[in-house]
């Protein structure tokens, strides 16, 4: 059980030097290969389309053999959590779902590595409050961020959940809520269950639901709660090389970012949160537009449209404020809405 | 320093889902006395008949001896047969009738004609070759419980006079007698509350209470009828399945839009306003409840939301198909299985979204027919089953089939403890209701 500890280094970035025109040209190329995932030129590759998109976004400086030499790193600690033996499981799928808990351990809970230097304790992911929507700093929704600071959100870490799960050869799923993503696993002893890396907590479906602000017109339609296909994933992917962008470069015309939600909704027409962020940019190009001319009544009908389908699709506009209370209910509440009893600990 | 992390899931049974070691899943195998099933007596063992002097001989001047010598030799062999068939012939033929043609009808038996008869006007209604009426298809049920005692015109009056309550608030108010909602929600009060109304021409007002909770046989477990409509109109009390069934009957009755949707081993009522917003009544606690209360109390998964079988509504042919179910139900607590149980079942489905019960139903059938063939061809495992008949082993497949079908519907059986938690709740209520029982006894003495 000796894990050599290393500590990769990510690229220094430099933002300097590279000017606007040039870094727009980088969100065009990597559009493109992540394209070339859902039509098929290039295989579906989960990890792959993430770097690409926080690539971008970081300039084309993001290092690609220490991005992925980090996710293999996190692998194996996890692998050597399995290999441990001290998961106990009685089913048949005992692989799968020792690979689900010993992921989940591993990013929730401090884990002792024995090292060169003796033990180490492996601190556990943490939930970063001061900006958990990337608001002060888009980069703080990115896997490689929270690989090197430890610090993520419920973007970063689900994507981190499936990337090590991916690498173990036990994919599971990634699952949508507003304003939120977490894992939907699946083994014999429990079914279909959830899991929330933001709080270590495996919520039920009725706790996201009443707590999440989702009516059962959503569920029924299955724009939240469903599992994403890893092809549906790169979508995803998608949608947050278009919200970089926006972060980069603001709206600009409008037409990088719709064409990405539009290449994503292609792929996967139920994702909600490309019909929002297309919504959104049809709206602020409306407002910029001349109101009375052809051309912003074509998008005022357009943006219309993309609203009413949202609607009639279920979503419901979360009030805001509402949001954060409801993630750090999560981790605290001992309300009935908690999969009671899922996880017992012991020590030794 | 070393720490063990023991994960222990929850424990969810699954064993509707076959992973039980059990290899026949879920019920224990090896017993397998099939609840008021046949003693196969029932079975007329072909054999063959042998008479010698229709022994094809068509010239009739054969060679006396030659022919004698192989009548013998025939006889004998028949003789033989006959030995070894009656060591084997009968499980054996039980075994070929079983698997080729699922369990022996049990049409013999006085009143199943009535199950027949009500199935075929129910199958009427659903083919539209005759008007859908909920609440003659419900009567015409129990009615077929009961071996046709009940009375059609009595159920339909006291039907008309709790719709004149009704009326005769909603004028009292001076409500919208056409409004939907209006009548919705006197519905709701008429069954949940009390009601005073004072008809013009009477002197004193009549109250009318409400339907209490059958606290006492809610899961209609010590009598088969707890679950009945017209129990509860007999008796003033019913249960979740009764009460909402009581009230569709009324709102057929008074012209108001209203639908069916379940819960796990739950069934409640669901309405529209005006605006198209949708209401749960929950009539066993005079409640509007929300669809997370539900999921929640019932620990209901998205993927049976996605697949429709919980929290849906259900319209009235809907209703009516799934009535079928309760035809079935009755027939089996009677009669047993056979094929009419399994015709039920597949005309549910063909007339309905939700396929939940009707499949629940099949599986049950399959399920229950596997295991007596693995009794009579005493094979413990499928694999020997495989072996000794390919036939029977077809039935187990199909069972698997089955349940593999309802998991995908995102069916899960309830889990204990939420169970328990259901118990718990019931338990304090009939403290409250023996309290209460108590005290009026001692300020009556």
């Amino acid at each position: 059980m000796n894990y050599k500890f290393l500590l990769s280094i990510f690229a220094i970035l430099s933002y300097s030097s590279i000017n606007a025109q040039n870094k727009e040209r980088i969100y065009e190329n990597t559009f493109n290969s992540v394209d070339s995932m859902l039509t098929g030129t290039k295989p579906v590759n989960f990890q792959q389309a993430v770097y690409l998109t926080e690539n971008a976004y970081f300039d084309n400086q993001l290092d690609k053999t220490a991005f992925d030499e980090a996710v293999r790193f996190n692998t194996s600690i996890c692998k050597g959590i399995i290999a441990s033996g001290n998961i106990q499981y009685p089913e048949k799928d005992k692989e799968k779902a020792t690979a689900q808990c010993a992921v989940f351990v591993y990013m929730t809970d401090s884990i002792p590595v024995t090292t060169n230097d003796g033990i180490v304790m492996h601190t556990p992911f943490q939930y970063n409050f001061d900006d958990f929507a990337g608001k002060k700093d888009w980069s703080n929704m990115f896997v490689s961020t929270l690989m090197q600071t430890h610090k993520g959100n419920c973007h970063s870490m689900p994507y981190l959940y499936k990337m090590i799960m991916d690498e173990l050869g036990q994919p599971v799923s990634l699952s949508l809520a507003p304003n939120h993503i977490y894992i939907k696993a699946q083994n014999k002893r429990v079914g279909w269950y959830n899991i929330e890396l933001t709080c270590g907590d495996f919520p039920t479906d009725a706790w996201l639901t009443a707590s999440g602000y989702i009516h059962t017109d959503a569920l029924r339609n299955g724009i939240y709660m469903d599992t994403i296909s890893t092809k549906q994933s790169i979508s995803l992917c998608l949608v947050d090389l278009a919200q970089g962008y926006q972060a980069k470069f603001g709206i600009q015309d409008g037409n990088f970012i719709l064409k990405c939600c539009e290449t994503a909704l292609a792929h996967f027409p139920k994702y909600i949160n490309a019909m929002l962020l297309k919504a959104e940019t049809l709206t602020t190009l409306y407002k910029q537009s001349d109101k009375d001319s052809e051309q912003g009544k074509k998008i005022f009908a357009k943006m219309n449209s993309t609203y009413t389908h949202i609607h009639e699709l279920g979503y419901r506009k979360m009030p805001q404020g509402m949001y954060l209370n409801w993630l750090k209910s999560a981790g605290t509440q001992t309300t009935n809405y908690r999969m009671k009893s899922l996880v017992t600990r012991k020590t030794n | 320093m070393k720490r063990t992390f023991i994960i222990s899931f929850a424990f969810i049974s699954l064993s509707i889902t076959g992973q039980n070691t059990n290899p026949y899943a879920g019920s224990s195998l090896p017993d397998v006395t099939i609840m008021k099933n046949p003693t196969y007596q029932d079975f007329q063992v072909q054999r063959p008949q042998f008479n010698p002097a229709n022994t094809n001989d068509p010239f009739g001047v054969g060679d006396y001896d030659k022919v004698q010598r192989q009548n013998q030799q025939i006889m004998d062999e028949v003789a033989e047969y006959e030995r070894r068939t009656a060591q084997r012939n009968q499980p054996q033929s039980d075994i070929q009738m079983l698997a080729s043609k699922g369990f022996p009808s049990q049409s013999y038996q006085s009143g199943t004609s009535n199950y027949y008869t009500a199935f075929e006007e129910i199958n009427n209604m659903l083919d539209d070759k005759q008007p859908l009426n909920l609440g003659r298809a419900i009567f015409l049920i129990e009615n077929a419980y009961y071996n046709n005692t009940l009375n059609y015109d009595d159920y339909q009056k006291t039907i008309t006079d709790q719709i004149k309550v009704c009326n005769e608030k909603i004028r009292e108010e001076k409500l919208n007698k056409e409004s939907n909602l209006a009548k919705n929600m006197m519905l709701f009060r008429l069954i949940s509350d009390t009601l005073k109304i004072k008809p013009s021409g009477m002197e004193k007002p009549i109250t009318h209470y409400p339907i209490k909770y059958d606290l006492d046989d809610y899961k209609s477990e010590k009598h088969f009828d707890s679950h009945f409509v017209t129990k509860l109109m007999k008796s003033g009390s019913g249960q979740c399945m009764s009460m909402p069934l009581y009230y569709l009957v009324l709102a057929e009755k008074i012209g108001a839009k209203a639908y069916l949707a379940y819960s796990p081993h739950h069934s409640f009522i669901k309405i529209q306003d005006n605006d198209g917003t949708w209401y749960n009544l929950e009539l066993t606690c005079n409640a509007v409840l929300s669809d997370a209360h539900y999921m929640n109390s019932g620990y209901i998964k998205a993927e049976a939301i996605r697949s429709r079988i919980y929290l849906e509504p259900m319209d009235k042919k809907e209703v009516v198909a799934q009535m079928l179910t309760e035809l079935a139900r009755g027939y089996y607590e009677k009669y047993g299985l056979d094929n009419f149980y399994l015709n039920c079942a597949n005309t549910a489905i063909k007339h309905s979204n939700n396929q939940l019960n009707p499949l629940i139903m099949k599986a049950f059938y399959e399920e229950r027919l596997t295991a007596t063939l693995a009794k009579l061809l005493q094979a413990p495992k499928p694999e020997i089953m495989q072996q000794k008949s390919p036939e029977a082993y077809k039935h187990y497949e199909k069972t698997q089939a089955l349940y593999n079908q309802i998991d995908n519907l995102g069916y899960e059986k309830t889990p204990d403890a939420i169970y328990a938690t259901w118990l718990q709740h019931i338990n304090g209520l009939k403290a409250k209701e023996n309290k209460r029982k108590s005290l009026m006894k001692s300020s009556l003495k």
